[in-house]
This record gives structure tokens, C-alpha cells and sequence, in this order.
């Protein structure tokens, strides 16, 4: 198992951004995906960086051997759907594995490091930490909802989409401001305001592993250019 | 530290509870206080004008003046304050900010900028003091709220504040979880720090008490020392609105899971078990739940309370046994058409404009009369056309109540019911639920309220062991 630094994770995502612009979708976007795979098993996340890498795998083998016997509009539609998929598969995958593997406190005090305004880290950290609330706060809301017999198909929905959505939006809003408001007042009171800078209890430092993974990432996305000019 | 509060007065702008008018008050360092009154007194507006988040966070303008060893609050910034102010509030959901314990911990001295190595042996210690060994490097989410809670108390604890400010920190635990925060709060006290709390549930306090300020209406009523609190009796308590100041184990009247449940039950369960997530939360159980009757299910955090009320309200499928509604085997639609919760946290289940528009939602159209009727059992009806958002937890959770008789259930399943409630409110609440039990309901609470128990118990059944 490796560590890296947040701020290598950083620079990962953005080679992942532009390597989806540049690279036209082919064999590059399977080793790109298999790079991520390797990189999220090695960062500890193993099950889910495998399960995202087959169903990866089944997608490009059905549109290699199953989209071609479809015709007409399905096929079309299917077609442009799954070429939308592969475009932002791997920017999405590794943002999971980064996710999932970056502590808040770890990722506040990388971007202290390189003088990132606190204006800016905040609202990030307050996003990283939000999701698993707002996955806390969704099992809730269906509970509510199905005990006044309100559910989430489509047959409920398309009888009374008014009442669905008030259900839906109305406890996720009260929630969330709430939460939003009791997380910053005992953020105030830890002194979350104080203008020095930010330490870590973590040894954050770019290390060679960070310069591995780089160099690694980089020269892949070098590569697929070279080729694609190439050929 | 030495605290002095001077003719303090303040509103919030758009509230016109917790109001403080014409507050004098002096702490000495080492003293435990505890500010007592009931929801709305302005005893949580105290803690707050000490920690500067009023006015800092929260809007309004206090009048008065604010002394720390002499200097007034006013000149200190919100970071220096938090360095000197250890502060742990009422809802351990929402109260930390990482998603792991480590970071959560070290989280303030992160902010204050020290170094990695002090930081780390400053964990070392704070997690050895504390005994918070087996919590070190654990997903926040995963714990239950007496957890959480200690971690916050381990993140103040590492800043090593002069003061600790609670807000009501027992709320939302359970009799495990408050006696593990009574070891803390032994703990701080034993180091010398002074402790100022605002609580409803007291008994977990009343050894540790130096003084108890007693608010209403946002000035202080009255004033007793640690002993004289220590000497009154429930009588003297509640006449104040206050609860207990000693731990009674309801009348162990708990009866132990049946071998044969009566048949006759509303809701039976047999042999039943629950699994979730491939875990067996439940296992092998045999319980009636009769009609007209309260009963409260009581057991360990993990206990498998909650999943219960959900596979009675068909949210969970049973694994093995049989649920049984009025004599018959009972499919998750049926159960679901005879059963309502209120849920622990009320604000998941109310969606509506107003109140009434609450009630009617998704009922006939007609029902408008209906709907006036309960509300106005329920305590309500003034207040029909308000925004159920406007109104207090108590009210709130009397909407869900109104709203499971506008649909006609008969099963009435609560979850907490008393959690945070005063002692006027949880009264309420329990001859509330009597009320409803009279007119046939069949009533099952999850609780831990041995109060709360005590005043409406038919039936007390321990789940787990």
C-alpha cells in the first residue's frame, strides 16, 4: 500500500481531465482505466476500484460486440450514451478512489501548502465532508416518505409529482441548513478562523512514489498524444 | 479563568425565545454550574455568549458586559477564544468536521498551526487519558452517538481549554452513552477546569455540581448550591420543570422476551429475525404487542431497536419467522398500511406549507373538518396555518402524531421520543401517548428516558441478551 500526497492526487486529476480532452476515446481510455485500477488498489481501495473497473470492462465489451448487432435509434442512442460514459469514466473513477482515500484535514493542510486561499479550501472540505451526511440523511428521507406512502417509481411519481418532490427536497433543504449551520458553529469554536497556517498531524511532503505516479500518468498521456498525432 | 457576566441582556432578531434580560453572574475557575430551565429559558444563549458565537455567528446584539479575567469577550478573536473556551453541543451528527477520529481530534491544533510532532504526541496522550484507544483511526460515521460524543469531548479535551461550555451534550444518547460522558466529565473536573453546562437530564450531574443557576424566561430565577440541588426531591424538581436528579432503573418490570407470545396480540412477532446487510440484527423473537397498551423497548445501542420499529412498519423484511397483524401472517404492504412512525428526527417527515396543509396531504379533500378536530386534540390548531418549520420539536413531533391519525393508523411506533425534551414536554408527551393508548392505539416507543419510562409504563421490554 502506497500514500500520496494530496497534492499529487491533484495533479493526477487534472492529467485525467485533459487527457479525456486530447485523447480520443480507444485502447488509451482501457489503459488509463487500468492506471486508475492499479493506482486505487494501491491506495487500499480495493473493492470498489475493482468493481468500477468491471463494470468499465462489461460496458466495453458489450459496445464492441453487442452494439453493433442493434440498429436504428436504439442503437444510435445507446451510441451516443456510451461514448458520453467513456469520456468521463475515467475522470470520475479516480475522483472516487481520491475521494475515498483523502482525509479533509490532510487535503486542508496540502493546499495550505501551496498558499490555496482558505475561501477556497473550505467550501471543498465542506463537500468532502457533506456527502456521507447526505447519505446518512437520504436513508431517513425514504423511510419518511414511504410511511405516508409515498414512494420513489415512477407510476408514484407520475401520479402526484408535486407531492414527491415536496417530500424529496423540502427534509434534504431543512437538514442540510441545519447541519450546514451547527457544523460551522463548532467549526467557530475550534478555531477553524485562525489566520495562521495550517498544520497537519500527517507528514505531508511529495515524495518519490508522488513523482512516480507523475511520471507514470504523464508519460501515458504523452504517449496516447504521440500516437494519436502519429497515426 | 474568571468569568463575570455584568447586566447582560440580548435577543436573537427573528426569535423571540432564549432571550437573556439583565443577566449577573460570576464563575470562578474550577466550578461546575449548571445553568437549568425549561427549552427556551436562555440557558444554551449563555454558553454561546461565551464561546463568541454570539454575536459571531449568531446575529444580535448583547447588551451588557462580558469579562474574561477582566478583559472584556469583545476584544478577543474568535480563535483565541477557542483556545481558552472548549465548547461540545447537542447533536454529535453535526459537531465534527473530519470524517475520521484522528483528524477530528487533532482538529484544533491543526488550526492553531502547531507542529506535526506535538500534535501527534498531544493524540497520543489525549487518546491514553481518555481511554479512547479502541476508537483511534475509525470512520466517524460508523459510531454510534455516545462515541461521537466522547470524540468531541477528546477534540476540546486536546486544545486543553480553561472552560468547557456543553450544550446539552447527553440529548441525544443513550444510558450507556451518558455514563460514559459522566467518566469525562469526572475526569475534567478532577484536572481543576471549570465546567458550565446546560442540561435537561440531570442525574447524570448531580455529584459533580457546584452550583445551579435556575433560569426563566431569561433571567435567573434562582440559585442553589450543589448540596441544597443535591437534597431536593422529585417532587420540588418537577415543580420547577426540572427532571430527576437520581438515576432510577424504572421498576425493573421488564418483562423478558416471551416464549409464547399471546396470539391475540395487534402485532405478533414469531420466531422472528432480521438481517441486514448479511448481519443478524435480530434474532429469534418472540413478542405480542397488544391494543391500547404502551409499550417501551429498551436495550444497548445496536440492540437492534431501530430495526425493529422499521421491519414492524414493513420498511425491513423479516428474514425467518412470522409477523403477524390481528391473527394473520402480515405482508410489508399491510404492515405498512396499519403502522406509522414518528422518527427520532422529526424534520425527515414533515413537508407540507402549513400545518394543515400537512395533515391534509394526501388525504380526500373533504377531510379539512377532520383535520381541525385532531389538531386542536393535539394542541394545535392555533397554529394551522403556520409553517411546521416555525414551530418547536415538541410541536413538531405532535404534527407527525396528527398527521398518523389523519390516516387512520392503528400501530403507532416512536422512535426517542423524549430526546431533548424538558420536563413540561416529556410529561406531555407521555400522557399524550396514554391519550392515544385509551382510544385503542397500540403504542410501542424506543426509548431511553427511565423518566419518561416511569410515567407511562404498561409495558417494558428489554431487546438484545
Amino acid at each position: 500500500m502506497i500514500k500520496l500526497d494530496p497534492r499529487t492526487k491533484v495533479i493526477l486529476i487534472f492529467l485525467t481531465v485533459f487527457f479525456s480532452i486530447f485523447v480520443p476515446t480507444g485502447l488509451f481510455t482501457c489503459a488509463w482505466i487500468v492506471l486508475v485500477t492499479v493506482l486505487g488498489i494501491m491506495l487500499g481501495r480495493v473493492k470498489k476500484t475493482i468493481r468500477a473497473a468491471v463494470f468499465f470492462a462489461a460496458l466495453w465489451l458489450f459496445a464492441i460486440f453487442i452494439l453493433p448487432m442493434l440498429h436504428g435509434t436504439v442503437h444510435t442512442s445507446l451510441l451516443v450514451w456510451l461514448g458520453l460514459v467513456f469520456k468521463c469514466y475515467p475522470c470520475c473513477m479516480l475522483a472516487g478512489v481520491i475521494i475515498g482515500t483523502t482525509q479533509i484535514s490532510e487535503f486542508m493542510a496540502a493546499m495550505a501548502k501551496w498558499n490555496v486561499s482558505r475561501s477556497v479550501v473550505m467550501p471543498l472540505a465542506i463537500m468532502f465532508r457533506y456527502f456521507p451526511t447526505l447519505k446518512e440523511d437520504w436513508g431517513h428521507i425514504r423511510d419518511a416518505m414511504s410511511l405516508r406512502g409515498i414512494s420513489l417509481s415512477p407510476l408514484c411519481f407520475l401520479k402526484s409529482p408535486g407531492v414527491v418532490i415536496d417530500a424529496l427536497y423540502l427534509p434534504v433543504l431543512v437538514t442540510a441548513s441545519r447541519t450546514a449551520d451547527e457544523l460551522a458553529a463548532s467549526a467557530i469554536t475550534r478555531g477553524i478562523e485562525n489566520p495562521n497556517r495550517r498544520t497537519s498531524r500527517l507528514d505531508i511532503r511529495i515524495k518519490c512514489v508522488d513523482v512516480l505516479a507523475i511520471l507514470i500518468f504523464f508519460s501515458t498521456f504523452f504517449a496516447a498524444l504521440i500516437f494519436q498525432i502519429g497515426g | 479563568m474568571n468569568i463575570e457576566l455584568k447586566n447582560v441582556s440580548f435577543a436573537y432578531p427573528e426569535n423571540e425565545k432564549g432571550a437573556l434580560k439583565d443577566i449577573n453572574l460570576e464563575i470562578k475557575q474550577g466550578e461546575f454550574v449548571l445553568l437549568a430551565g425549561s427549552s427556551g429559558c436562555g440557558k444554551t444563549t449563555i454558553t454561546r455568549i461565551l464561546n463568541g458565537l454570539v454575536p459571531g455567528f449568531y446575529n444580535g446584539k448583547p447588551e451588557g458586559n462580558v469579562l474574561l479575567d477582566g478583559r472584556n469577550i469583545s476584544e478577543y478573536k474568535s480563535y483565541e477564544l477557542s483556545s481558552r473556551m472548549g465548547s461540545v453541543f447537542q447533536n454529535p451528527r453535526t459537531q465534527f468536521f473530519n470524517v475520521d477520529t484522528d483528524s477530528e481530534i487533532t482538529f484544533g491544533l491543526e488550526n492553531a498551526g502547531i507542529k506535526s510532532a506535538e500534535i501527534n504526541s498531544v493524540l497520543e496522550n489525549v487518546t491514553g487519558e481518555l481511554g479512547l484507544e479502541n476508537l483511534r483511526g475509525r470512520d466517524i460515521f460508523k459510531l454510534s452517538g455516545g462515541e461521537k460524543q466522547k470524540i468531541a469531548f477528546a477534540s476540546v479535551y486536546a486544545s486543553n481549554p480553561e472552560v468547557y461550555l456543553l450544550d446539552e451534550p447527553s440529548a441525544n444518547l443513550d444510558t450507556e452513552g451518558i455514563f460514559e460522558l459522566q467518566k469525562v466529565l469526572r475526569k475534567i473536573k478532577d484536572d481543576g477546569k471549570t465546567v458550565i453546562i446546560a442540561e435537561h437530564r440531570l442525574y447524570y450531574l448531580t455529584e459533580f455540581v457546584d452550583r445551579v443557576i435556575y433560569l426563566k424566561d431569561g433571567r435567573i430565577d434562582k440559585e442553589f448550591s450543589g448540596t441544597e440541588f443535591r437534597n431536593m426531591d422529585s417532587r420540588q424538581l418537577n415543580e420547577l420543570g426540572l427532571r430527576t436528579n437520581s438515576y432510577s432503573k424504572g421498576k425493573e418490570k421488564y418483562t423478558k422476551e416471551y416464549d409464547l407470545p399471546d396470539e391475540r396480540g395487534m402485532i405478533v412477532l414469531k420466531n422472528m429475525s432480521v438481517d441486514l446487510g448479511g448481519k443478524r440484527v435480530i434474532d429469534n423473537l418472540n413478542k405480542s404487542f397488544e391494543k391500547g397498551k404502551i409499550c417501551c423497548v429498551i436495550g444497548k445501542n445496536g440492540a437492534g431497536k431501530s430495526t425493529l420499529l422499521r421491519t414492524i412498519c414493513g420498511l425491513v423484511k423479516k428474514s425467518e419467522g412470522s409477523v403477524l397483524l390481528n391473527g394473520r401472517e402480515a405482508s410489508l404492504k399491510q404492515l405498512k398500511k396499519s403502522t406509522f412512525m414518528v422518527m427520532q428526527d422529526v424534520n425527515y417527515q414533515l413537508f407540507a406549507d402549513s400545518v394543515l396543509n400537512e395533515c391534509v396531504l394526501g388525504t380526500h379533500k373533504n377531510s379539512i373538518d377532520t383535520a381541525e378536530k385532531i389538531l386542536d386534540e393535539m394542541d394545535l390548531l392555533e397554529f394551522k396555518e403556520r409553517h411546521p418549520n416555525t414551530l418547536s420539536g415538541g410541536q413538531k413531533q405532535r404534527i407527525a402524531i396528527a398527521v398518523s391519525l389523519m390516516i387512520d393508523k392503528d400501530i403507532l411506533l416512536f422512535d426517542e421520543p423524549t430526546s431533548g425534551l424538558d420536563y413540561r414536554n416529556m410529561h406531555k408527551c407521555a400522557m399524550l401517548l396514554k391519550k392515544l393508548a385509551a382510544k385503542g392505539k397500540t403504542i410501542i416507543v424506543v426509548t431511553h428516558d427511565e423518566e419518561f419510562i416511569e410515567c407511562c409504563q404498561d409495558d417494558v421490554f428489554r431487546l438484545g441478551e
